[in-house]
């Protein structure tokens, strides 16, 4: 399985063209599960945490949090999974790596609702020392991805917009 | 699955359980709210060396159960359907399922359960509850009509547990009675000792 360059962002059932990842913290186990079954037919789908989840409708990866279990832990219960983690610094980007994580999702690099944005500076930094794939999330339009990209970025994920994005060859 | 079984939170375990493990508690399960983080990883890896030989249950996350080797999972009605644990845990996984009907309780048995968590039995404040307590003569019923153990739930404590030990069931769970007792230990064994 490919890590995909645009992952869309989702709290709730939308069209499987995108790859996908699913994140719930309100629904309970068993709504998390349906939705998770409905998504399936996405070109990727990954689950937000709950490995219980993506094991059980044989997702193609789990996203974990910065302080989550370890990737290593994740890959003892099915070695196949493709595991992606949450940064927000140069120093859990290293663990994360360290500890056999596939990609990271780095942000916020840009103004979205609630957040402080780190901007390009940071992502550039984190890409130069971290040999996996780094995806930037937060507050990035079509016209900023190629910014993303130009600082390194393997690819981008967002909650809004995506429909239709091609990102250009690295 | 029999005797007392303490239902605890991933915030107060290390402080209850070594004190319920003294008292003779049979079972023990954590709840956890929020994310598995890796602390709560540590936490029932470190709840698990200390039960030895008592079996450990996770509330609704079989990923934590499966990542620590837990004893099994306990699952409610909006939690993971029995067949998906099963499927994850394997054959020799405990395996609980809520139930709060006689309906519930004999379709958790049909569906593959290891005992039926039954309840609540009486008004109860560790959880908000939308339905009446079930009371003891639908415990008596259950108990009579499950193969598997039941085990009964809610607002059980020393001056009720008597009535509940008498209508058959296999264990009695409580959270406050020995979470909110002085002595948690000295309470863990008066409760046991109610059995009798």
């Amino acid at each position: 399985m490919i890590i995909p360059r645009v992952m869309r962002i989702t709290d709730c059932l939308v069209s499987c063209d995108l790859p996908i990842q699913l994140r719930n913290r309100d629904a309970d186990t068993r709504a998390l599960l349906e939705m998770a079954r409905a998504l399936r037919a996405a070109p990727f789908l990954t689950i937000n945490e709950r490995i219980d989840i993506a094991l059980a409708v044989g997702a193609d990866g789990v996203h974990l949090p910065e302080w989550g279990m370890s990737s290593q832990l994740v890959k003892r219960l099915k070695a196949s999974l493709l595991v992606g983690v949450s940064v927000h610094s140069l120093e859990s980007g290293l663990r994360a790596q360290g500890e056999g994580a596939d990609y990271l999702i780095f942000g916020p690099i840009f103004a979205t609702p609630g957040k402080v944005p780190c901007g390009l500076g940071p992502l550039e930094q984190l890409v130069r020392q971290i040999k996996i794939p780094v995806i930037a999330v937060g507050g990035i339009t079509r016209e900023l991805a190629g910014e993303c990209l130009a600082a390194g970025a393997y690819g981008v994920a967002g909650i809004r917009g995506m429909d239709g994005w091609t990102l250009p060859d690295r | 699955m029999d005797g007392l079984y303490l239902i605890v939170s991933t915030e107060r375990a290390l402080e209850l359980v070594p004190q319920a493990l003294a008292g003779g508690i049979d079972c023990i399960q954590l709840r956890h709210k929020g994310p598995l983080t890796r602390a709560v990883v540590a936490l029932a890896e470190e709840l698990l060396q200390l039960c030895g030989a008592v079996p450990l249950i996770v509330n609704d996350r079989v990923d934590l159960a499966r990542a620590v080797g837990a004893a099994g999972v306990h699952l409610g009605q909006t939690d993971l359907p029995l067949a998906e644990a099963r499927a994850l845990l394997g054959p020799h996984a405990i395996l609980g399922a809520t139930a709060s009907t006689l309906e519930e309780a004999l379709r958790a048995e049909a569906e593959g359960a290891s005992y039926v968590g039954f309840g609540h039995i009486f008004p109860t404040s560790t959880k908000v509850k939308s339905t009446p307590p079930v009371g003891l003569a639908a415990l008596r019923e259950v108990c009579r009509r499950l193969h598997i153990p039941v085990v009964a739930i809610g607002g059980i404590h020393r001056d009720n547990i008597a009535a509940v030990w008498a209508t058959g069931v296999a264990a009695v769970a409580v959270a406050s009675a020995i979470g909110d007792a002085l002595d948690p230990c000295a309470e863990t064994r008066r409760l046991k000792c109610s059995a009798i």
